[in-house]
């Protein structure tokens, strides 16, 4: 800080969470609960979005009359294949309704019918029961009635601050170095205990239904810290997404059967593919069939001019239509912005591109959200287990119900037993060191933007719904080159302190290239095809040799170290 | 097609007072404001101030005003000569970018009330139209644009609790053990406000739902 000597600020805290959806909201509510000091640390300015925020669809739990959270687990097993942590999916499927009801003693109300059903049951794709509780708000209600306790009960919050480095010592976590973005200053949390609620790795991809500040900073944070991560190479896509305009590209339509069972989806050369992909279903396939034949038709040159697929809903029941207008309101708007009139009454077919949409994969916790490192916590989409090689429908938001409770009870529960140890100034000292060269003085070179749309191509061409070993391979130098050649001739584009976003995105550009690499690494290791992770050298599902988890785990060379697992079984 | 934006650019916090930055570029007739303010910051001044999260009319944070309208960046459709402003009458962090959280602060601080009294569940005792205004009540983006047209200023002085007050009074109000503790808050906000509608026709909201909150103050249901 300039005149005072000091190059930080510091602030000492029992609990630190990093991430600004519900995840880490619950998590702080939770640890202030517990008694203890705890604090907040987002990227955005709003205290509760992050991907919560742009969440359309239900959150599925426990509800019906016969449902039971074995038949809820045993859906959840069968979509993720087989690889997910049985032990995480056990308690959240336990706590599933509690999880969900538990939001209103936050003074909010459910979508409720009467005070003793909720609204909308939805009978969800791969669900035994009807599950899926859709709310007219959809996950808006829940963030703001969040950020309001939030800040009613003065938990500290760090708004616009990103980390850039964990301070671990012995496998042990004792704080993060951050900067605001608002007046550029540095600042050191001392922590006993650490909660990593980033989210997901979206904003890897050129096309993502997520918001543009999910970077995938987690995985690389924790990855640097000696965490392990797990299943890595499991991204899930979304089958039909904006093409345009820029701000909207990949930003989420829907899915096929939205649209009812005569929807065709057309190439550039007006034919219909789909029953070359999946005879069977056609259009009604699982969506990540549907994303990877959108994908592939695209990719070999029978999209459209604009590089796109055309989704013809001109045949449609009426109350398809209505339910499309009135469950996803927001979504319903753009459409109409976007493709005009009478595309939106479904009366013309349009344009639609595959996008990015959630990723299964993250640092690898037990069902106490505990990580490899000491202090060191994960919950919600930067954690990974829960959803094994693909995600059941509807269940993001029901995760981060129950695991934001569990984070904040479990990290409060080690911090009351610990004390605060003060991080080496050595390490600090280095930390901010390379940001400072990171925002270097120079005035010619490429600015962040340019890299992060560079990394972003590699990743879709590459690590999209249709991968190879020799296209992973060539990923991988292609990350690994701009790491090492272009972030040094990196430069920003103002040299303004306050406010400016260049020096943000010059720290996230290191985060997606190694977030990156970890899950180019473990889909070359992963020598099948499953769930989302489709290989075309490797085109089949083999239990024999592949029923088993990807881990990776910076090495003693600070390289990337992979190996097997077994999955971790209920029992 | 081209279009031609003046921007407002400020930094108080540098002594920087006001002035316009004109910008004319090529842009798609379908993009949103908020695409033209990534591509000036790109292609023509990096160092240009605004805020964006979501970018599909969800976070609010993109909150500005455009041609004399307040509208949210990531909605608001291009047009070919634009004024773009930060909203009106918010603390300025610098250029576009506004202090949310000192707005937030300015309500909390005339309604105590919402941290002190105990966070309750007897939400789920209204009757089913009572259920479903409160539904209706939350469907804020808290985007701050009622508080930035709001004539009485609540975003820059602590005399009135704005529209947002009014929002957040209404939904608190809902709950029945609660009414009677806020009570004059109640009656000093209503008293204080002009009903000139000036916020319900402002907030980007699909319903008015600013209106349904003062009409539920007044009928004390």
């Amino acid at each position: 800080m300039a005149g005072t000597g000091k190059k930080y600020e510091e602030r000492t805290l029992d609990v630190l969470i990093v991430g600004g959806g519900g995840a880490a909201a619950l998590a702080a509510l939770e640890v202030q609960r517990a008694g203890l000091t705890v604090g907040l640390v987002t990227k955005e300015s709003a205290l509760v979005g992050g991907a919560t925020i742009m969440a359309a669809g239900g959150t599925c739990a426990v509800f019906s009359p016969g449902d039971t959270p074995e038949t809820f687990q045993a859906d959840i097993l069968r979509s993720g294949q087989y690889l997910n942590n049985a032990k995480i999916v056990k308690r959240v499927t336990e706590g599933s309704a509690g999880g969900v009801f538990n939001l209103e003693t936050h003074d909010f109300l459910l979508d409720r019918r009467d005070k003793d059903a909720l609204r909308t049951i939805n009978h969800g794709e791969g669900h035994s029961y009807p599950r899926g509780y859709l709310d007219r708000r959809e996950a808006l209600g829940v963030c703001h009635a969040l950020s309001k306790a939030l800040m009613r009960k003065e938990i500290a919050l760090f708004p616009e601050t990103i980390v850039s480095k964990l301070l671990v010592k012995e496998n042990r976590i004792l704080g993060v170095v951050a900067m605001s973005l608002a007046s550029g200053e540095y600042r050191v949390f001392n922590a006993k205990a650490v909660i990593l609620a980033t989210g997901g790795l979206g904003a890897v991809y050129k096309l993502t239904t997520n918001s543009a500040v999910l970077t995938g900073d987690g995985f690389a944070l924790a990855f640097e810290a000696g965490a392990e991560l797990v299943d890595m190479e499991m991204v899930q896509f979304f089958p039909i997404a904006f093409p345009y305009p820029a701000v909207r590209r990949g930003k989420m339509i829907g899915v096929c059967s939205w649209f009812g069972p005569d929807v065709k989806l057309l190439n550039g050369l007006g034919e219909r593919y789909m029953p070359k992909y999946d005879p069977e279903r056609k259009e009604m396939s699982t969506r990540d069939i549907v994303s990877r034949a959108n994908f592939i038709e695209i990719m070999e040159g029978r999209g459209t001019k604009n590089g796109a697929i055309v989704v013809d809903p001109t045949k449609h029941d009426q109350a398809k239509l209505t339910k499309f207008k009135t469950s996803i309101p927001h979504v319903y708007a753009m459409f109409r912005d976007v493709y005009g009139k009478r595309v939106a009454e479904w009366e013309e077919p349009f344009e639609a591109i595959p996008s990015q949409h959630f990723f299964m994969g993250g640092i690898r916790i037990d069902e106490a959200c505990r990580t490899n490192v000491a202090g060191l916590y994960a919950v919600g989409e930067v954690s990974g287990g829960m959803h094994g090689a693909n995600r059941l429908s509807g269940t993001a938001l029901t995760e981060i119900y129950v695991m934001g409770r569990v984070a904040g009870e479990s990290a409060a529960l080690y911090a009351r037993g610990e004390e605060i140890i003060s991080p080496d100034t050595q390490g600090i000292d280095e930390e901010i060191g390379r940001l400072n060269g990171l925002f270097g003085s120079g005035r010619e070179g490429v600015r962040p933007f340019e890299l992060k749309a560079a990394v972003q191509d590699i990743m879709w061409e590459g690590l999209g719904p249709v991968r190879s070993g020799a296209g992973i391979a060539a990923s991988i130098n292609a990350l690994e080159r701009i790491g090492k050649e272009q972030i040094a001739g990196m430069v920003i584009g103002s040299h303004d302190r306050t406010y400016n976003r260049d020096r943000m995105e010059a720290i996230e550009v290191p985060f997606m290239i190694r977030t990156g690499l970890l899950v180019a690494r473990a889909a070359l290791c992963r020598k099948e095809s499953r769930g989302s992770h489709y290989r075309t050298d490797f085109p089949e599902r083999n239990d024999e040799e592949w029923l088993m988890n990807v881990v990776v785990k910076k090495n003693k060379d600070g390289d990337v170290g992979i190996e097997t697992a077994k999955t971790v079984q209920a029992g | 097609m081209k279009a031609k934006c003046d921007v407002w650019r400020s930094d108080p916090g540098a002594g920087v007072m006001g002035n316009y930055s004109t910008y004319v570029l090529d842009v798609d007739p379908t993009e949103t404001v908020l695409g033209i303010l990534v591509k000036i910051n790109h292609e023509l001044d990096p160092g240009l101030a605004f805020r964006f999260a979501c970018g599909v009319v969800k976070c609010g944070e993109c909150a500005l005003e455009v041609n004399g309208a307040s509208c949210l960046a990531c909605e608001k459709a291009v047009e070919e000569e634009m004024r773009i402003r930060p909203l009106p009458e918010l603390p300025i962090v610098k250029d576009l970018v506004i202090d949310r959280r000192a707005v937030f602060d300015r309500v909390l601080k005339l309604i105590p009330q919402l941290s002190q009294i105990k966070e309750s569940t007897e939400l789920r005792g209204l009757d089913p139209d009572g259920m479903d205004k409160f539904v209706r009540l939350t469907k804020c983006f808290e985007c701050l644009i009622c508080q930035s047209v709001c004539p009485l200023r609540p975003g820059m002085e602590e005399e009135f609790v704005g529209p947002l007050g009014l929002l957040w009074l209404g939904q608190m109000s809902m709950d029945p053990g609660k009414r009677p503790l806020i009570e004059q808050e109640i009656n000093a906000s209503l008293e204080m406000c002009l009903r000139c509608g000036t916020c319900s026709e402002a907030c980007p909201c699909s319903e008015d739902i600013i209106g349904l909150a003062i009409d539920t103050l007044e009928k004390g249901t």
